[in-house]
């Protein structure tokens, strides 16, 4: 396995420098900045010491001991699908190949959230992270990215729900300390779910120097379930960016795609979503909303909410939103005794809760962690 | 009765496009092929001021240097721009080299009989209806009826080849204004090589008496059609203005790529409407058929002005089209409402692009796509708010019909707000038209044509009831027609 892992990693090198840097002239990076990115100065690593989760991780090095169902090295099912990854020309894919590989088995029902942190303190890193719900598992994870030092990290995480399978992944990204602490992080998410599968993922991100969520979900069999979504938070001159491609392979599967964002100060949020329907793939139900606040006059807000749909027996819909905290909603609350800031922090607040209601386990951090960088 | 086969096939061909005709009309043409001796030729043969020429070569340069668009979600053959006549006028009755027409008499009696056809009578003792015409066939202007009585109200309305003899200045000054020579490939190309088109000026706080309306007509299936359509609205001033365009059914493509522009100055409004019915190519192989490439947009300059765009697209095999507002005034409005229909192997990527500069704008965006048969219908459509565009406004609906598994319907809207104080809603959804829901009308005894024709006046009644009245009746059958063969 290892020369063929060695292969593929040649193969995602040549393709990478085949490609070059995104450019803005690319519709999937158009509102890319990348100035600050390349301009980033990048902190100096450092060691951290973490017992608080089943699986850490420390700027792209494994740093605690395996634990059940997992192991460190890719099978040939794993091969096959980072041969997939490449050919897709994801960069974060591509630059992933050969990172530190973390593949997990999940089998059975796991009675609480297995807990991965990833830690970057500093330099250049890379990381891959292959899970497989084996038929009727349920289980539910949480993978925590937290940025200690100015960072540069690729990451790619796969995903494989087979028959029956239940899984709910929450997912939060930030600052240990502060924002200003965030560095680039490109994230491929490649997400797959068979037959009368679920899969939920629901990510609370912070925006960064610039910080980047690609989420290609698959629904391949009847009865199959995605739902991804989440809420982010950029401030001071950060970005964030969330592209989101799922694909109904064939009918009678049901996805849902729900983001809501919220950009304060001079920062850039953009949502880039495709609901695609095959051919054939009738009965299909699929739904993508993406909310979003505008809280200062310098704040960008992007979204492209976009239907695919090749089959006319579907019910398929999308809408966007881009407004600021409701007036009269503030009013309400006013003349209920609460003075304009509270009133202003709880209808904000309630717009991030609403978007992190799908979250397990890490809601109430990753709620308090967002609601914190917008002073709340 | 059709004795054949062949000829019942024909017959039902017809009977879906009875716009494909071709009248046999003595034409000038400079040949196929494109260089900066044919666009010199061009303002040659319409004797125009020296600006002009300059304007042409400008863009023609601009257009040498430019890649051709291959962003939008359309699959065709590439263009051989030198196998295109650019400009083709049929002579006129006396034998005279230059295409100028003072009155009908001197006309071709086979193009009135074109026009008369079409359902365009231009002699002014049949044109009674309260439409004024500008009837365009191949590259010039053939006749423009009711010009005396706009005259009286003060409104300008003529050929562009008549504007730039008799209102140079006009045409100096706003030619070019809302669409650069350099905004995109195709608008460079029409720059380059127009030919005729409409001329519209409305002088302030007047209200055009009639409808304005120009008929643009492909005859020769050798040469595309590149016209310019001008239209300043003055302050306070208002004008509605219809659109419509036919072409024979050819096996070789023919390339449309206009230009128009609409000024709308302080308080003015400017209702434009469109209904497109080029030939669309054949429906099974999708061979021949119009290319249309075309660039729209209307500047609302003045405060309180508002432009507001109809249209109901159902022909040409490949739509590349995007009428949009540039919302500069404050207090501006743009709408947009749309039908766009494919049928048969159609390409359609057209939708629309707001951009909200002045402050309190305000736009909105209705479109209803219906997909039938191999087709694929595209909404593209871009709402901007600039920073300074404070309080602005936008509210999007862009829903999709589809009538088959084969056809694909694709909704790629772009929303880029970089002000605090706007609200922006955008909605989307894609139904189909089931045989069910015509069985159920045909239960209650309608036809088959009025049951498909209930179904999508219900669906794009948004569009259809802003649409004027003479177009309204007209786009309702046309889009029952279209569908005639496509459900079930």
């Amino acid at each position: 396995m290892a020369d063929t892992l060695t292969a593929l990693a040649t193969q995602a090198t040549e393709r990478l420098a085949q490609l070059g840097a995104p450019d803005t002239k690319s519709e999937d990076w158009r509102y890319v900045k990348w100035k600050p990115a390349a301009e980033l100065e990048l902190a100096a690593s450092h060691a951290i010491t973490d017992t608080d989760a089943d699986i850490v991780i420390v700027d792209g090095a494994l740093t605690s001991s395996a634990i059940d169902g997992m192991r460190t090295s890719p099978t040939a099912a794993d091969c096959e699908r980072i041969a997939t990854a490449i050919a897709s020309g994801e960069r974060a894919d591509l630059a992933s190949v050969d990172a530190t590989f973390i593949g997990i088995e999940l089998r059975g029902v796991r009675a609480t959230p297995l807990r991965i942190v990833h830690h970057l303190t500093g330099g250049e890193s890379a990381l891959r992270i292959h899970i497989l719900a084996a038929p009727g598992a349920v289980a539910d994870l949480t993978i925590e990215t937290r940025h200690h030092g100015l960072a540069r990290c690729s990451s790619a995480l796969n995903v494989v729900c087979e028959g029956g399978a239940a899984v709910r992944i929450d997912e939060m990204e930030g600052g240990a300390t502060t924002p200003e602490t965030i560095g680039v992080h490109l994230a491929s998410k490649r997400l797959e779910v068979q037959r009368d599968a679920s899969l939920r993922l629901t990510t609370a991100l912070t925006g960064g120097t610039l910080v980047r969520h690609t989420t290609i979900g698959d629904l391949l069999d009847e009865n199959a379930e995605l739902i991804v979504g989440g809420a982010t938070v950029t401030t001071g001159t950060s970005q964030a960016h969330h592209l989101v491609r799922l694909n109904h392979r064939v009918g009678k599967a049901r996805s849902r795609q729900n983001f809501k964002t919220i950009a304060d100060d001079r920062s850039l949020a953009t949502f880039d979503g495709i609901i695609h329907v095959d051919a054939g793939a009738d009965e299909t139900d699929a739904m993508q909303q993406s909310n979003n606040l505008q809280l200062s006059p310098g704040a960008r807000i992007v979204a492209r909410p976009q239907l695919d749909i090749h089959t006319d027996e579907v019910i398929a819909s999308h809408g966007a939103t881009i407004g600021q905290p409701d007036p009269e909603e503030q009013r309400y609350l006013r003349t209920r005794g609460l003075d304009a800031d509270t009133a202003r922090s709880l209808i904000v607040g309630g717009f991030i809760i609403a978007g992190l209601a799908g979250m397990g386990s890490l809601r109430e951090r990753a709620q308090a962690a967002l609601l914190r960088l917008l002073g709340i | 009765m059709p004795d054949t086969d062949d000829d019942t096939i024909e017959q039902l061909n017809q009977e879906a496009y009875k716009y494909g005709f071709t009248t046999a009309v003595d034409a000038v043409t400079l040949g196929r092929g494109l260089n900066e001796d044919v666009v010199r030729a061009i303002s040659a043969t319409r004797h125009e001021p020296e600006f002009l020429l300059q304007f042409r070569l400008r863009a023609y340069e601009i257009f040498l240097k430019m890649p051709e668009p291959d962003w939008a979600a359309l699959n065709y053959p590439g263009i051989d721009y030198q196998d295109i006549q650019y400009y083709s006028a049929p002579k006129t009755a006396g034998e005279r080299k230059e295409p100028t027409y003072d009155s009908l008499d001197e006309i071709d009696p086979e193009i009135l009989r074109t026009f008369e056809k079409l359902g365009i009578p231009l002699e002014e003792q049949k044109a009674l209806s309260g439409v004024a015409v500008d009837a365009v066939f191949d590259s010039v202007s053939v006749a423009t009826t009711h010009q005396q009585k706009l005259f009286d109200a003060g409104v300008i309305f003529c050929s562009f080849s008549e504007a730039l003899e008799q209102f140079p200045h006009l045409i100096e000054r706003w030619l070019g204004s809302v669409v650069p020579t350099a905004d995109n490939y195709f608008a460079a190309l029409n720059s380059a090589v127009f030919s005729d088109g409409s001329f519209v000026y409305i002088p302030p706080h007047v209200r055009c008496p009639l409808e304005l309306s120009t008929y643009f007509r492909i005859n020769n299936t050798d040469s595309g059609q590149f016209e310019r359509t001008l239209i300043i609205a003055d302050v306070g001033s208002h004008v509605s203005y219809l659109e419509g365009c036919t072409a024979p059914q050819a096996k070789r493509t023919q390339l449309h790529a206009a230009v128009v522009e609409l000024v709308a100055l302080d308080d003015a409004e400017i209702k434009y409407s469109t209904v497109q019915n080029w030939y669309a190519g054949d429906k099974e192989t999708g061979e021949g058929g119009v290319y249309n490439f075309v660039t729209k947009r209307g500047a609302c300059r003045g405060k309180r002005s508002k432009i507001s765009w109809t249209q109901v697209e159902a022909g040409s095999s490949i739509t590349w089209k995007y009428p949009s507002c540039v919302l500069l005034g404050d207090d501006s409005v743009g709408e947009f409402y749309s039908v766009a229909l494919t049928n048969g192997r159609m390409q359609a990527d057209t939708g629309t692009k707001m951009i909200h500069i002045g402050k309190n704008t305000s736009s909105t965006i209705i479109s209803k796509g219906i997909s039938c048969d191999k087709s694929k219908n595209v909404y593209r459509g871009m709402v901007t708010i600039h920073p300074k565009a404070e309080n602005a406004r936008n509210y999007t609906v862009c829903d999709s019909m589809l009538v088959g598994k084969e056809c694909s319907a694709h909704t790629y809207p772009y929303i880029d707000v970089r002000v605090n104080s706007a609200q922006l809603e955008h909605e989307a959804t894609t139904s189909r038209m089931s045989e069910e829901q015509l069985l159920y009308l045909r239960s209650r005894g309608l036809e088959e044509e009025d049951a498909i024709a209930a179904v999508v006046n219900g669906y794009a009644k948004d569009v259809l009831e802003v649409l004027p009245l003479e177009f309204a009746a007209e786009a309702q059958k046309l889009l029952a027609l279209k569908l005639e063969h496509s459900v079930g």
